[in-house]
């Protein structure tokens, strides 16, 4: 599959997601009902979940892009590790940033050391280093391995985020779709929660297949420059 | 490259009659504090999302004016 259409398949995705976006406005704001307990805050949940889950599959893909990097060391791997860090990156900011304006309304406070939100912040800290072990050396296929590994090891984060909830004292509030007896949401805010969902699935993986081209595109040009360089005796 | 300059203004414009809209509906329900986190994590995540969107754009540009130039 060429850079052009990947490229092509990410804006399609793109222009879904954007389409996404102003079916959930409309959904979030004029349709669904005002949560009974929470009120209007608890509307920051239709933005804050769908960015979790996202920052979540971006970290997924890194480990599992990285883990493949480390087995067979295809260059393009590496690079759609990359593309999914910036993006697990930018979602993970996302979740930290709504969780606190939420939680100043329903806990009083914007941050608390609690278990999942500490968790999170170790999650941001660790793709940060992601990014920063892979410059910390002159060589940079062994920057990129660093960061293959760090993607590893930093995806087992993700499943004590989840289970942080119920396995540790948390002031979090427990899940409403993943339980074992089914989603307790009410069905409007369980669409609109999907509908969100989807629509960052969709955003996410567009931007994120666009950036994997323009990062192959880019890798090219440079190897393309050091051919074409004279050799040093 | 029209498309691309256009891009980051539509995609303002979007977020600002988003808000807009956001603010008409909410305000009714006379929750100023709640009403203003509410707006602010809506237009964090818009922000942020746009953002990104513009590293990508910029990223390209450089990319495809270095392959122009080969």
């Amino acid at each position: 599959m060429s850079a052009r259409s990947i490229r092509i398949s990410g804006t399609a995705l793109g222009i879904l997601g954007l389409l996404g976006v102003v079916a959930l406005h409309w959904m979030v704001f004029f349709w669904v009902p005002t949560e009974s307990s929470m009120g209007i805050v608890q509307r920051i949940f239709y933005v804050h979940v769908p960015s979790a889950w996202v920052a979540f599959m971006a970290f997924g893909i890194v480990a599992i892009t990285g883990a493949m990097y480390l087995w067979l060391g295809d260059d393009r791997l590496d690079q759609a590790g990359v593309a999914a860090a910036e993006g697990g990156m930018v979602f993970t900011t996302i979740v930290l940033i709504t969780g606190p304006l939420w939680g100043k309304i329903a806990w009083g406070t914007y941050w608390t050391w609690e278990p999942r939100l500490t968790l999170t912040l170790l999650l941001w800290f660790i793709y940060l280093g992601y990014f920063l072990v892979r410059r910390s050396t002159d060589n940079p296929q062994q920057g990129k391995k660093f960061a293959a590994v760090v993607g590893v090891v930093g995806a087992a984060d993700i499943p004590l985020i989840h289970i942080s909830v119920s396995w540790l004292r948390s002031l979090h509030p427990d899940p409403v779709v993943l339980k074992p007896e089914g989603p307790t949401l009410d069905s409007a805010m369980l669409i609109t929660l999907m509908v969100g969902l989807l629509t960052f699935t969709l955003l996410f993986l567009g931007l994120f297949l666009i950036r994997f081209s323009a990062e192959s595109l880019d890798r090219k040009l440079q190897l393309r420059e050091v051919a074409g360089q004279p050799q040093e005796a | 490259m029209k498309f691309k300059r256009i891009l980051p203004a539509v995609l303002a414009a979007f977020l600002f009659v988003s808000e807009l809209a956001a603010q008409g509906a909410l305000s009714d329900q006379r929750l100023g504090r709640a009403y203003t986190h509410v707006f602010v994590a809506y237009a964090v995540v818009w922000l942020l999302i746009t953002a990104w969107v513009v590293t990508i754009a910029k990223r390209l540009a450089r990319i495809e004016a270095q392959v122009g130039d080969e």
